[in-house]
């Protein structure tokens, strides 16, 4: 079962770059609003002034919002995509033993999977996918920097 | 992604904080700056004595269409070398308009530093040609609320060099117009 695929990167790439487009577009508006706002305000400008310093402490505190929150989730994702499928694939067996609570790792809150590979335990992140795995059954893993790819049965005889 | 923002508040207050005071300062400047009145939409009137009330600078700025600002400069006829010094070279130099008593009109060589005025108020004279205006008793007594008259009658002008003496605007002038009533 292919967990993460390379369509999940493009996927991400689209959504980062519409996320820059809606915030470019709304900044365009911001602007127009702002400097029709001071170029047709009368001499009493008050209004009209406090009218502009509204909008752009709600326009700055989306942009907090979007560069710090919003934007940065998706780039994050969309970094951690790119690495996990620009990594090495590892291919191991490992029985499950467990979940932990989500971490987040590379800035993506991700699922924690542990698995006992050749002997130690290791903990694999699962980034999408509703996986139900059952504890103490074998699985054949693919992990790609960490993060689980690609998951099956686990087939003795192709093994021995 | 609510939880990310909540999680992020106590990192970024700060910046929250900071674009509510640089939206605050920069709008103000620039509006404040936009709206500035420019050389032809202000006037300063020199005024020799003692003023009273400034709200003279905001009756006046209303009474003329197109003027925006209405400063008041002032200098103590009594003061002696400082008030020649200050009349020189604010009233007769900087300012649009001058109201000053009478003694004063006369020692000063209206020519190099006054407009004409034509069909005034009560004409004042000098060479043949009508400089200033006096300021009637009625219009004394209702500018009295902003202006301490300490002499018997006072001359208005319109300073020579000034943008507004028909320069670029007439503004000048009109302020004496309704100065004079």
């Amino acid at each position: 079962m292919i967990l993460v695929r390379e369509e999940e990167r493009d996927k991400a790439e689209k959504a980062k770059n519409r996320l820059l487009a809606v915030y470019i577009a709304i900044a365009c508006l911001f602007v127009a609003a702002a400097l029709l706002l001071l170029f047709l305000s009368p001499d009493d400008y008050r209004p009209y002034m406090i009218g502009t310093i509204f909008i752009t402490i709600a326009f700055g505190f989306y942009s907090v919002f979007f560069f710090s929150v919003q934007f940065d989730c998706a780039l994050k994702r969309y970094r951690l995509l790119e690495k996990v499928l620009g990594a090495l694939p590892e291919k191991e067996y490992g029985v499950f033993l467990g979940e932990d609570d989500p971490l987040t790792y590379e800035g993506v809150e991700m699922r924690t999977l542990r698995f006992e590979v050749l002997g130690s335990e290791r903990v694999v992140h699962l980034l999408q996918g509703e996986l139900s795995l059952q504890s103490g059954t074998k699985y054949l893993l693919e992990i790609h920097a960490g993060v689980l790819v690609e998951i099956g049965e686990c087939n003795e005889k192709a093994f021995s | 992604m609510k939880k990310r923002f909540l999680d992020s508040l106590p990192s970024d207050w700060v910046k929250y904080l900071i674009i509510v005071i640089v939206s605050v300062v920069l709008w103000v400047w620039v509006f404040g700056l936009y709206h500035a009145p420019k050389e032809t939409e202000k006037l300063e009137v020199f005024f020799a004595g003692e003023v009273k009330d400034h709200s003279f600078e905001d009756v006046a700025a209303k009474a003329v269409d197109g003027v925006k600002k209405v400063t008041l400069s002032v200098a103590y006829p009594w003061w002696g070398n400082a008030f020649d010094e200050k009349y020189s070279v604010v009233a007769l130099t900087a300012s649009d308009v001058v109201i000053v008593p009478k003694e004063i009109a006369k020692d000063t060589d209206c020519k190099r530093a006054f407009a004409e005025l034509s069909g005034m108020g009560e004409p004042f004279v000098q060479e043949g040609v009508q400089y200033g205006a006096y300021l009637s008793k009625e219009r004394k007594e209702e500018l009295s609320a902003y202006f301490k008259f300490e002499y018997e009658n006072y001359v208005v002008f319109a300073v020579a060099s000034s943008l507004n003496s028909g320069q670029a605007t007439d503004h000048s002038f009109k302020l004496i117009e309704w100065l004079l009533g």
